[in-house]
Parts: structure tokens; sequence; C-alpha cells
């Protein structure tokens, strides 16, 4: 799951994961990934930290403190370098953080690292075009 | 002030070229992916990796022109468009396609200068736009000498920005790529048209 107001944001990482074998779900506002995760739970929720409303932080609390998607890993995506975002994220119960802007084979490190191997033969194909 | 000057023969080839530029791009057909070549896959795989990047760095520089402080100056806003234009210039010039046609900034403003009416060779310096020549010709004090020159200018850099999105779009072989990309590259054109109408020019 991306939830991430920036279209252009949500865009790029659909296209991302969606490359890399995996399917992706899409929210702009807290409010609606929150929606969302009622109806299904992901293997892995990309969150940025600054929404509108409701920011990634508090949204990673609730995900954290909710029984069916506490398992879930949470990576914050910020475009803020600071030590003090990615603490304040490992404390919200984020397993992971990528500072904006960010490469392709970061998304796939990290989809590496918490969904298990990719499966899409591009993989092979982007390390070879770097 | 220093200023770009043009002899009439150097506007006259840039012309031939833009010329043969806009007859090319016309041209050019959209391929079917059956009939892509190994290389055009690889190539477009390439191309998408880059473009990702590209547009990655692009939504930052749009969101610092999101950004309160930045919309509440004209030369901070300015200054963030030209940046922005300018990464899609130096993209758009190294794909093999424009490197071929002869793309660059001097050709496109020469060519549309029907559809820039406020750009001109004067923006430009050692083949990008130069945030420098801006200040000099409409905001020497920092302030835009007359508030409708900021929309004139950034609705000229937009369609300039429009124009290497295109490119970039014919820059893929494989047909579905090209309907993404496009899909990608003109909802961030519309999310920028729209974030630079709310900056305060005066």
């Amino acid at each position: 799951m991306v939830v991430d107001d920036s279209q252009t944001v949500r865009n790029i990482m659909a296209l991302i994961v969606h490359r890399l074998g995996h399917r992706v779900i899409r929210a702009s506002s807290a409010m609606e990934g929150l929606a969302l995760l009622t109806e299904s739970v992901p293997d892995l929720i990309f969150l940025d930290i600054t929404l509108p409303g409701m920011d990634g932080l508090d949204v990673c609390k609730v995900i954290k403190n909710t029984r069916h998607t506490k398992h879930v890993p949470v990576i914050m995506l910020s475009g803020n370098d600071q030590v003090f975002d990615k603490v304040m994220g490992r404390l919200a119960g984020a397993s992971d953080y990528i500072t904006k802007p960010f490469e392709p084979e970061t998304i796939r490190k990290c989809l590496e690292t918490y969904c298990g191997q990719s499966n899409s033969v591009r993989e092979g194909l982007w390390q070879k075009s770097r | 002030m220093a200023e770009i000057t043009m002899s009439s023969m150097d506007q006259k080839v840039l012309i031939k070229r833009a010329d043969a530029f806009l007859h090319n791009e016309q041209s050019t057909q959209p391929p079917t992916t059956a009939t892509l070549s190994s290389l055009e896959i690889q190539q477009d795989t390439a191309l998408e990796y880059d473009s990702m990047v590209l547009m990655s760095k692009l939504e930052q520089l749009a969101v610092r022109l999101n950004d309160m402080t930045v919309q509440a100056s004209a030369s901070l806003s300015m200054e963030c468009l030209v940046n922005i234009a300018n990464h899609l210039i130096e993209f758009t010039e190294k794909l093999p396609m424009a490197v071929a046609k002869g793309f660059s900034l001097d050709v496109l403003i020469t060519r549309a200068r029907a559809h820039h009416i406020h750009l001109g060779p004067q923006h430009v310096r050692n083949r990008r736009f130069s945030f420098e020549a801006f200040t000099e010709l409409h905001m020497p004090q920092g302030v835009m000498r007359h508030p409708n020159t900021f929309q004139q200018l950034t609705q000229d850099l937009l369609r300039v920005s429009n124009v290497c999105l295109n490119i970039c779009v014919k820059g893929f072989h494989a047909p579905e790529m090209r309907q993404q990309w496009r899909t990608v590259y003109s909802g961030f054109l519309v999310h920028l048209a729209k974030t630079v109408t709310s900056v305060q020019t005066n």
C-alpha cells in the first residue's frame, strides 16, 4: 500500500512496486488509507509523513495499535532527512525510513527485505541499466 | 546586463533546425509492443528507471514550490520553476531520440517563439534558463517589476516543460509505457500549474 498526498509519488511508487511483481493499493490521505485497511491488509505500507489532516506518524501509531494491521511493516516516506524525524518514525512503530527523492533501487531493497524476493523479470534489467 | 545576442544567420540556422525537429517529431509513429526488439525493451526499462528518479526529484522541487515561504515570494517561486524546467531540459537533451534530432533549449525557444510570448533567448545562458537573467530582466529588486509578468513567464516555462515531457514520452518504444508515463507526466504538470496560480506576485 502507498499512502501519499502527491499524485506523482503515488504513480511512481505504484509503477515501481508493480514492475517488481506486486499489487498496489493507493491512498491519497490518512483517512482513505485507514479506510482501505479495514477492507484488506497489505504486506507492506509506504506511508508519507506529511499528510493533510492526520500526519503519517499518527497513522503509523493507529496501524500499530490495531490488531489486524500491527504486524504489517510500515516504511515512512519523507522529504526531510533529519535524524529527529527518523527517531519519531521509529517511536511511532515504523520499520524503516526512506528519504525523498528516492531511487527505485531503494524501494526494491525494501520490498525484498519486508516482502521477500521480488519476482519481476525487469529487476535484473533495472540493475543492469544502473 | 549580459544578454545573448544572435546574428540573423544563427537565427536562420536555428529556425531551420527547429523546423526539421518539428517535422520529425510529427512523423514519429509509436511502434507496437510485438515489434519491439530486445534492445528496445532494454532501452525502455533503462529510461523508465531514469524517469522514476527524475520525477521523484522534480516532485520534491514541486513540494518546495508549494511551501508557504516560497509561495509568498515570486523570486523564490520563479527560481523553483526555472530549476524544474532546467532539470527537464537536461534530461530530455540526453534522450537518444532528442540527440538524433538535435534537440536543445535554443532550438526549442526559437521553434516555438509564437507560443513562448515572454520567454526568449535573453533568458537562456549556456543552454539553460538562467535565473540570474530572469532576475536582471524582471525583478532587479527581488520583486517582480510587473505582477502580470510572473504568470506570463511561468506559463511559458510550463509550456517548455510540457514540450520536454512530451519528448520524454516519445522516448519510450512501447505504447503502454508511453501511455503510463503520459499519465504520470500530465498529473505532475497539472499539479505544478495549479501550484503556480497560488503564488503571490506582489
